[in-house]
């Protein structure tokens, strides 16, 4: 499916086949969709790694503390639960124990006691709000800014406006939670109206990585490598009859880099190289617990490791869904959160920390991205009959770390009880527009023209880049 | 900005209707001097203002500051210059040039207290603050074109006569008189007007392209498929002056060509067939719009009669069922059916059909309007809404329901036979209301009420079509909405044409008081449908050029306005549109003079450098363009190449395969699709059932349609996937195989003429001798491969960790795990829990195969094992028997990734009997031999034979049971199986179940074949 490839560096490609007509050979250099091309602002993080937690974390439970709301749990309060239904109900405070961490003091909770020696490194910002109380809308709004569907997301807008640093791997991948992709599956990862040159790959973290690398067809590699340099050397003698159609010329090439990737797709993926100590930090070793729904960190992990290993290859952008299907598998607590907690904090704890920790080792922290996150967040009110919460677009915690980001920066603040953004407040299009700028693009300048319109990630109204996290 | 700047201010102050006291105001500021070269405002200060300045006082100061707010606030307003000029009770609001002296700055900046605008703590941001002062300083420049945004009464100002008089608001008008190309009155106008541009140029064209191209092309661009090589070879040999004209004349006549024109017009109109979003529902009944469109080209409707009845089908003189069926193209957007916010929602559904509408018929991005004036064309914010009010009276959001008063549904049913059936239901009613009068027992009551409420609930015995029904002949109101808020109604519009381009009220006549419909679409559909509208003519003969030349004399096919791309050749335009209209908007017409030229028929050849250097866009059209097919005709040609081609057409439509990566993506993996049968998925790719989330990598990979807005061309991007794709996906490997089945049966084996055959086929010609050789040397080369590699069978896992329930029913075992076709049976493996419908596999109990004739309980196995990269597991199993899906048996299974062997029984629990360490090589074969005597269970590995269990099993399974594979992650090959059992050897008969080498080596050929440029170019 998803391309975001190409960077049909020909040179030498066809040679070897010695059917090219010196013609055809002259041609000028292609430009192609996935070009480097240059930032318009100093760079601070070369690549991005989005951790997406795909249900809505509930913010009251892991990053912002509020006592308040412990206190007044099972009060009765008027809250706003969907749109403009203010509406009495019960208030539901965190049983998680909350601790001040690391130099800065950071509040973390209890679900997340690896993550909790980290806070340092974090910048979280408490106090975003988005415009969509449902999954699919906020979703899409997430990853394209609007909750409407037919937007380039976040990724596309990064390839489109950035170019890939590795013509042989996919500059944008995604990856998905084993338990199924989010709501509105491709629809997330999608280009918009822009070229499918710009959508995201999906990449999986076991098994054939890309659709259709492999092939069930019975030719080993040599003769596939036959028939490729058999079918360029008729293309070739093919264009030489039609010399400066550099498209043709550009097919030529995807057909050899089709066969590299059939290599340096896998070997990302490959974790036998990676040390005994980088698999247990990661928690690749470590059991799930015994809810039949969770996974452990096994799974995550990997897709963490797999990450840092596409971000050391040069690709741009990296988003892995953590969650998938429906309720609690994944951060949707409807059915209580305390469970989904239980089942989801594991699976992410470790990991996270080892991929924090093992971009620093690695000198690579300064220069990546990492950004986590829901659609929204939740409710201060309990839902349903047991520990639930709904979904809350009016006030949710992201944290950033890395590359130009002040960790142990805690910005914002919800009100006293956590539902609404209250101090410093942003819209999502902030964040996205400061993900642009500590990427090296100018949210106002990085445009694409459709539908009448020089079209923005962020939208029409000016947003504002979160300069209180900025290091 | 300088003082200069200043008079276009002054000049935009005599628009408005308050103009003389704004004037007096700003004369008072007299310390600007007086430029006569008004000049416009910049686009750069309009650009700032739109997007900086005004979007900040709609939002935080017309609710109290403008002509929308319920009770003007200290008598100031700001919805115009002249309001702020004017200023309020403390005077003067701003001052042009010094943002420290205007009222407004120092307000938004709560330096002063008394002084705090936006009040109570709602301080606008810095960013906001720092915008608006910038614009006070740059003089508060002000567009001249604004209309005030809640003003009361219809819009009849703000375009200036400049904007008038931009080229695509002219009348049409028949050039007159022709240009003389040399070639004298006979010829083709279109070349005419070619051929004396490139003369004025210097620019020589290129010649005729060869009879093989020319057919190709005319094929393509018809039908969308390819010319079998006899029809090649009769147009080649044809001598006769109107070879070409009769070829056009039959092209024309065919249903395909419906297929091939219909999928053009879809791609303007946002074609789907669900809802897209979260759930993604099905629209039901979509197809038949789709089928209806394919109708239209093919019967050739009049392109007026198609707009009236796609936009008023249901408000005609003479409706019909296919007028009914039209009006689909309302319905067929994306909707939310869980919108954050229900009144907004309803007002994007109706931005979709009102922006569908703008750019698929009048090729304008009226939707630009939405929030405010249009920044590049003269559309007032207004218009827009005058505009929206045509369609204000339908009820997009209604969810679907197959009933009578339906809001979007509409039976398929001549108006007797309703009241006959209407009749008769009421008959039926009436009955069971009597006996339910009569009934006394309390049984027999409820069980009638239940009868009663059965009977009314029924779906009426018709089809019915996806269209559109009025909620009755008085539509609500429809207000200007503040910066396209739903929330802050401005004021009441009422129908009317865009105020460029006409002057006159539309005259609506509400239709019979039965069907409930307000008349208005229709005046709207009689508006765009004119031959005196100045867009639509020119906008469809554009759209017809761009399919027949790669691109639109006008290149932005959807925008004529000023943000898109001048014509090329504007007259030559606005002839071909005079003719079209003129000819009764037939489209086949305007193809066949199109296609007749000398122009269409060039070669596309760049020899020619003269040319190339002076016009290397060939946007005077010296040469024809070489075009590479796009995703559906690129994949109905391996249909038709492989000889599969189903040529059913209409209804539903197919399922196309999808691989389990692809499942993978999807909350509920495998929900709402289908398996189709072969000869299903072998259909048209118009037939492709479109779902919003699920696009088809077939198609997807090659640029198809956006699916959720107007798409007027469609993306070239050449990437890897694409080939991966085109060199592994299982839909080419069938058509390869059956390319190769269909060349034997028609010409043999014998590689000479199944080579020059194949060409023929593929790309219409015999191959050169060169290339004959080429083809010679590939096939011994790959039959020497596959001899080799004879023994090599290959499976390959093909679904997710998850499916749907429901998708996981409809799979057959072979769709789980693919490998050779006969010889073996296929079993899904355990997928257990149903969490919210979902199941999941069981981890080393997935799908597996078993070898049918292997059944054996003491004996040995001896095996080649190939595990491909990335794979997770595999295993060999023996004693193998499938209960439900699930083996009993042994399996010595292999984990790549933790790097151990184990040997496993599966009695319906799995036991591990042994494990090991061991590391297990990816791409490369490894031997394994597995030797079951009773309880005693002996296994060896690698090339020295290491025996690395030996294994009494305290519960032996002892019955006879086959030999297997299973694995999970990636492809499992076996090497030189060999079974020995009760004293005989017994390998698979593996020509049987892979073919023979020299047969496989012709499917190589064949998906070469498929893979070359000269295929998927067109000349």
């Amino acid at each position: 499916m998803g391309a975001g490839f190409t960077g049909l560096a020909l040179t030498g490609l066809l040679d070897r086949d010695g059917f090219f007509g010196s013609k055809a050979m002259a041609a000028e250099p292609l430009v192609t969709p996935m070009t480097p091309r240059i930032a318009h602002l100093p760079v601070r993080a070369k690549s991005c790694i989005f951790l997406f937690m795909y249900g809505g974390p509930s913010q009251m439970d892991l990053f912002d503390y509020k006592p308040e709301l412990q206190k007044r749990h099972g009060q009765t309060a008027n809250l706003e639960q969907r749109r403009r239904n203010v509406s009495a109900g019960k208030l539901l405070g965190s049983k998680r124990v909350f601790r001040q961490h690391g130099q800065s003091g950071q509040w973390c909770s209890d679900a997340l006691p690896h993550l909790a020696t980290q806070m340092d490194k974090l910048a979280v910002i408490k106090s975003l709000y988005s415009d969509s109380f449902a999954h699919g809308s906020a979703m899409l709004q997430m990853n394209s800014g609007r909750i409407i569907q037919g937007y380039p997301s976040v990724g596309s807008w990064l390839s489109y406006g950035l170019g890939s640093m590795n013509q042989d791997l996919p500059g944008y991948v995604v990856m998905l939670d084993p338990r199924g992709g989010p709501i509105s599956g491709a629809a997330n990862w999608s280009s918009g109206f822009m070229p499918a040159a710009y959508q995201g790959t999906v990449f999986r973290a076991s098994g054939q990585p890309i659709l259709n690398l492999d092939s069930a067809s019975g030719l080993t590699p040599p003769m596939q490598r036959d028939l490729i340099s058999t079918a360029n050397a008729l293309n070739a003698e093919h264009l030489a009859q039609r010399p400066g159609y550099s498209e043709l010329q550009a097919r030529i090439a995807s057909y050899e880099l089709a066969f590299q990737l059939q290599t340096t797709a896998p070997e990302a993926l490959d974790l036998t190289s990676e040390t005994e100590a980088t698999k247990e930090m990661y928690g690749l070793n470590d059991p799930k617990n015994d809810h039949p729904i969770a996974l452990g960190p096994a799974p995550f992990g990997r897709q963490c490791l797999v990450a840092r290993r596409l971000v050391e290859r040069g690709v741009r952008f990296v988003q892995i869904y953590h969650g998938g299907g429906h309720q609690q598998q994944n951060w949707d607590a409807h059915n209580g959160v305390e469970e989904n907690l239980k089942i989801h904090c594991p699976e992410i704890d470790k990991p996270i920390t080892a991929l924090l920790r093992d971009l620093e080792q690695r000198g690579m922290l300064d220069e990546t991205l990492v950004v986590w996150g829901g659609e929204f967040g939740r409710q201060a009110l309990v839902q349903g009959a047991g520990d639930g919460r709904d979904h809350n677009p009016k006030g949710f915690t992201y944290w950033l770390a890395g590359g130009g980001v002040k960790g142990g920066t805690s910005y914002g603040e919800t009100d006293e009880l956590g539902h609404e953004a209250a101090v410093d407040k942003h819209h999502i299009r902030d964040l996205h527009a400061t993900i642009l700028h500590l990427m090296g693009l100018d949210h106002r300048k990085l445009t694409y023209f459709y539908g009448g319109l020089e079209q923005k990630l962020t939208g029409v109204i000016e947003p504002e880049v979160i300069r209180g996290i900025l290091g | 900005m300088e003082n200069r700047d200043w008079p276009r201010v002054i000049r935009s102050l005599w628009v408005g209707s308050r103009q003389i006291r704004c004037f007096v105001t700003v004369v008072a500021f007299g310390c600007f001097a007086w430029d006569s070269r008004a000049a416009a405002p910049s686009a750069v200060d309009l650009a700032h203002f739109e997007s900086r300045v005004r979007p900040v006082l709609v939002e935080h100061c017309y609710p109290c500051h403008s002509a929308q707010a319920e009770k003007l606030k200290g008598g100031l307003s700001v919805d115009s210059l002249a309001g702020l000029l004017r200023g309020g009770e403390l005077g003067p609001a701003i001052v042009p040039g010094d943002a420290e002296k205007s009222l407004l700055i120092r307000a938004v900046r709560h330096s002063e207290a008394d002084l705090e605008m936006p009040p109570k703590g709602k301080r606008l941001s810095e960013r906001q603050i720092a915008d608006l002062a910038q614009w006070v300083n740059n003089g508060a420049p002000w567009p001249d074109s604004v209309a005030p945004v809640a003003s009361s009464g219809p819009a009849i100002h703000g375009i200036s006569p400049k904007s008038r008089e931009w080229w695509a608001f002219q009348p049409i008008r028949r050039p007159s008189p022709m240009p003389d190309s040399g070639a004298g009155a006979a010829a083709n106008p279109i070349d005419r007007w070619i051929r004396t541009e490139l003369q004025e140029k210097g620019i020589q064209h290129n010649p005729i392209a060869t009879p093989r191209e020319r057919i190709r092309r005319a094929y393509f661009d018809l039908i969308g498929l390819p010319p079998t090589p006899e029809q090649i070879r009769a147009f080649e040999r044809d001598p006769s002056p109107d070879a070409w004209e009769r070829l056009i004349d039959q092209l024309l006549m065919l249903p395909q060509y419906g297929e091939r024109w219909g999928r053009h017009w879809l791609d303007v109109v946002r074609f789907a067939q669900s809802n897209g979003y979260e759930r993604d529902g099905e629209k039901p009944e979509a197809w038949r719009y789709r089928d209806y469109v394919v109708k239209a080209f093919n019967e050739d409707k009049p392109y007026d009669q198609f707009i009236r009845e796609q936009i008023a089908g249901d408000e005609l003189d003479r409706v019909t069922f296919d007028s009914i069926i039209a009006t689909g193209f309302q319905r067929l957007g994306v909707m939310d059916d869980e919108p954050d916010d229900r009144r907004m929602a309803e007002f994007d559904e109706l931005d979709d059909v009102l922006s569908t509408t703008g750019t698929a018929f009048l090729g304008l991005t009226i939707g630009c309007a939405r929030c405010h004036d249009h920044k590049f064309d003269p559309i007032l914010q207004t218009d827009y809404y005058s505009l929206l009010s045509f369609f204000r009276n339908l009820r997009l959001s209604a969810g679907a329901s197959y009933t009578l008063d339906s809001p979007n549904y509409v039976p398929l049913v001549e108006p007797a036979t309703l009241a006959q059936w209407r009749a008769g239901r009421e008959v039926e009613l009436k009955g069971l209301q009597e006996k339910l009068a009569a009934a006394s027992d309390e049984r027999e009551k409820k069980k009638l009420t239940q009868q009663i409420e059965g009977a009314k609930g029924v779906r009426p015995p018709f089809e019915f079509a996806l269209a559109v029904r009025e909620r009755g002949s008085n539509p609500p109101p429809t207000h200007v909405l503040i910066r396209g808020n739903a929330g802050t109604p401005g004021a009441e519009v009422e129908p009317a044409f865009l105020t460029v381009l006409a002057d006159q009220k539309p005259t609506i006549f509400p239709s019979a008081p039965e069907t409930g419909s307000s008349g208005r679409r229709r005046a709207l559909a009689d508006w765009i449908a004119s031959p005196a509208n100045p867009l639509t003519g020119r906008v469809m003969v554009n759209r017809v050029w761009q399919h027949h030349f790669g691109r639109g004399l006008v290149k932005t096919t959807s925008d004529f306005g000023r943000a898109g791309v001048l014509p090329t050749h504007p007259k030559l335009l606005d002839w071909l549109a005079a003719e079209f209209i003129e000819g009764g908007w037939s489209i086949k017409k305007l193809h066949k003079i199109i296609l007749l030229s000398q122009t269409y028929q060039m070669s596309s050849g760049t020899g020619n450098s003269n040319a190339d250097a002076a016009d290397p866009g060939n946007d005077l059209l010296w040469r024809q363009n070489l075009r590479r097919l796009e995703a559906e005709p690129l994949r109905d040609t391996m249909l038709a190449l492989s000889g599969r081609l189903n040529p059913k057409m209409g209804g539903r439509g197919f399922f196309p395969g999808l691989s389990g990566e692809v499942l993978a993506g999807q909350s509920r993996p495998g929900l709402d699709w289908d398996l189709s049968s072969a000869a299903e998925g072998s259909r048209r790719s118009l037939y492709a059932y479109v779902r919003r989330t699920m696009a088809v990598p077939m198609l997807d990979a090659f640029d198809y349609s956006n699916t959720t807005s107007p798409l007027s061309e469609r993306s070239v991007t050449t990437v890897a996937p694409q080939s991966l794709l085109m060199l592994n996906d299982q839909f080419m490997q069938e058509q390869a195989r059956s390319m190769a089945a269909r060349l034997t049966r028609e010409v043999g084996v014998e590689p000479g003429r199944f080579i020059r055959r194949g060409f023929q086929l593929a790309v219409g010609r015999d191959p050169s001798e060169r290339e004959r050789e080429v083809a010679r040397s590939f096939l011994k080369r790959q039959q020497e491969g596959f001899r080799l590699s004879r023994t090599r069978l290959t499976f390959r896992p093909d679904v997710p960790a998850s499916l749907s329930v429901n998708y996981l029913e409809k799979l057959k075992p072979k769709n789980f795990l693919i490998g050779p076709d006969t010889g073996w049976n296929y079993y899904r493996g355990r997928w257990s829990g149903a969490y919210e419908g979902i199941r999941t596999m069981e981890r080393d109990r997935g799908p597996f195969a078993l070898l049918v004739a292997s059944s054996f309980s003491n004996g040995v196995v001896d095996a080649k094992i190939l595990l491909h990269t990335a794979s997770e597991s595999a295993g060999v199993l023996f004693r193998g028997v499938a209960v439900d899906d699930d083996l009993r048996g042994y399996e010595v299974s292999l984990a790549p990734r933790e790097q151990q062997i184990l040997l496993r029984r599966h009695s319906g629990e799995s036991a591990v009997l042994a494990k090991a360490s061991v590391r297990v090589p990816t791409g490369q074969g490894v031997p394994l031999r597995i030797e079951a005597a009773d309880a005693r269970i002996r296994v060896w590995i690698g090339d020295d034979s290491r025996l690395i269990f030996d294994v009494m099993d305290p519960q032996p399974l002892l019955a006879a049971g086959r030999v297997g594979v299973r694995c999970w992650g990636s492809a499992l090959s076996v090497d030189d199986l060999i079974i020995h059992a009760g004293g005989v050897d017994f390998p698979p008969v593996f020509e049987e179940q892979l073919g023979p080498p020299e047969r496989r080596a012709l499917e190589a050929f064949c998906l070469l074949l498929l893979n070359l440029n000269e295929v998927v170019y067109i000349d």
